[in-house]
């Protein structure tokens, strides 16, 4: 059986050198998606013929010389809030109309297939990217590929557990409070949230509108570069998709060093006495990595944290409410418990209250901007801990009562943040850091990860499932 | 911690809204209710917001196809 590669960008150069088929590296991974999956529920729908049709194209057309780029022949999940016309999206929910982007490709999916991505399925969520795990509906649980007994994360959980477990190499997540970051921190891969605007959302099913993102799972950080330069653009079909040009998010051309890189350290809303024991010390080292590639090191404070995540708070659950509204009030029962806890907070508050959290959004925005204008990157960890158990989290009503998430000021200021596996707990559970950049500067993201990356090998680590 | 006053304001706001979750539900939103309200009625202090527009786009051409 075909090895497979511990990266998408080692893939890469190992289709184009002859040394791998996509048919051969699609087989390995459905292989490892036939021993795994009934054990971690990856999966809610697998594309195996489809996935098998599209390798052996990408073989053809890799032969005859016509290179669609990075993600030409290799694997990729979809999280299943994004339509593809293999199947029908079900958000993970009994909720949603089974006809919804029937036959259709979301944006980002069209543009995977057009630069020759081999889509093998759609993975697990929790219910409309939104939800936390309820036994008591009829979907998978999700299941961490470092303990199986723990939770992935999400919502992109079934994306981030695939990258781990090796059943693919790369998958698409979305992101409205940190559902890309948080399981690929859970899982120890890299997660890209990318700027608000910069890759479109036309097919993606709704969490909330003004903060929801569509970004990258994968082993490396330049993985993740490769991924989102072929699903960010300007697309006429999206308000919200930014007219900003893409570049080279690969950074093709990067040596590693971070010379006259600004890093701000950001400890006071990152760290707490929660916190692991290894995360401190984790996070210390990786701060010390990136300045031994020669970044300038100095500590910041983010600026109105509280207020943040109080106008967060109205204008996240006001959104979720206006799409679920209709739903909710005729079949309140056939939401999972969590999904519809959530969407409920939003008639707590007024229009006006909505209207003012926008207003300090603004302001809050302002004020991160001048701060991003004394240092190019900010770091703090991710996540409080490594992965919890499912008990651990049974008694949490919603996902935003779930202590120990670093991800949602990020969120509300819409800029673009990176999660990078940095160490382990003393149970062996993958700890991470996110490093976040000015609007539209994912290209220095991925330079800076891939600089940690080079002197670390955290992101190669993988679970024993994918041994 | 919340009082009576915060489940008789999410009782009426939730029968505003037409939806009915359950006792246990309901106790859930009125605490969160007491945490929450005195951080959203505080947003309308910051008086750097006073001049701002709100963090929502419109534009005057509809996105995508008409019809």
């Amino acid at each position: 059986m075909t090895a497979i590669p511990l990266t998408l960008t080692e893939a890469a150069s190992r289709l184009r050198a002859g040394e791998l088929t996509s048919a051969a590296l699609l087989e390995a991974a459905l292989a490892r998606a036939d021993a795994q999956d009934e054990r971690l529920a990856v999966y809610l729908a697998r594309f195996d013929e489809t996935a098998r049709e599209a390798a052996r194209r990408a073989d053809e057309e890799l032969a005859a010389g016509i290179d669609r780029g990075p993600l030409h022949g290799i694997p990729v999940g979809v999280k299943d809030v994004l339509a593809a016309r293999e199947g029908p999206t079900t958000a993970q929910s009994l909720v949603l109309d089974p006809a919804w982007g029937r036959g259709r490709d979301a944006t980002v999916v069209a543009r995977l297939r057009e630069a020759g991505a081999v889509l093998t399925g759609k993975t697990t969520t929790m219910e409309f990217a939104a939800g936390l795990p309820d036994p008591s509906k009829p979907f998978p649980l999700p299941r961490n590929p470092w303990d199986p007994e723990r939770w992935p994360g999400g919502s992109s959980s079934g994306s981030a557990a695939g990258v781990a477990a090796g059943v693919f190499l790369a998958a698409i997540g979305t992101d409205t409070g940190g559902s890309i970051r948080l399981p690929a921190a859970y899982c120890g891969v890299c997660g890209l949230m990318p700027t608000y605007g910069r890759v479109p959302r036309s097919g993606c099913l709704p969490g909330a509108y003004t903060l929801d993102r569509i970004g990258p799972i994968a082993p490396s950080a330049r993985d993740c570069g490769a991924l989102l330069g072929a699903i960010a653009g300007p697309d006429p079909t999206d308000p919200s998709a930014a007219d900003e040009p893409v570049g080279d998010l690969r950074c093709a051309d990067a040596d590693g060093s971070l010379a006259g890189v600004r890093v701000g350290v950001e400890r006071a809303h990152h760290l707490s006495d929660g916190d692991d024991p290894a995360l401190a010390g984790a996070f210390d080292a990786a701060v010390a990595e990136l300045e031994a590639a020669g970044a300038e090191v100095t500590e910041v404070v983010l600026p109105r944290f509280e207020q943040a995540l109080a106008a967060m708070a109205v204008v996240s659950s006001s959104e979720t409410l206006a799409y679920h509204h209709a739903d909710l009030r005729r079949r309140w029962e056939h939401y999972f418990a969590g999904t519809r806890q959530l969407a409920a907070i939003g008639a707590l508050f007024s229009g006006a209250d909505y209207v003012q959290a926008q207003r300090v959004r603004r302001v809050v925005q302002r004020d991160v901007a001048r701060l991003l204008e004394a240092v190019d990157l900010v770091v703090g960890p991710t996540a409080a801990t490594g992965a919890p158990t499912y008990e651990e989290i049974a008694p949490y009503p919603t996902v935003v009562d779930l202590p120990g998430w670093n991800t949602p000021y990020w969120s509300f200021v819409g800029l673009p943040a990176l999660a990078v596996p940095i160490g382990f707990t003393a149970d062996g559970l993958p700890l991470s850091m996110q490093l976040v950049a000015r609007p539209f500067e994912e290209a220095l993201l991925v330079r800076a990860g891939d600089a940690y990356q080079r002197r670390t090998d955290w992101h190669l680590r993988r679970p024993g499932v994918a041994a | 911690m919340s009082t009576p006053a915060d489940r008789e304001a999410v009782d009426r706001l939730l029968a505003a809204a037409g939806l009915d979750p359950s006792e246990a539900e309901r106790d859930v939103l009125a605490a969160r209710h007491a945490a929450l309200r005195p951080a959203i009625d505080a947003l309308y202090d910051v008086d750097e917001a006073r001049d701002e527009d709100p963090a929502i786009a419109f534009r005057a051409r509809p996105p995508g196809p008409v019809g």
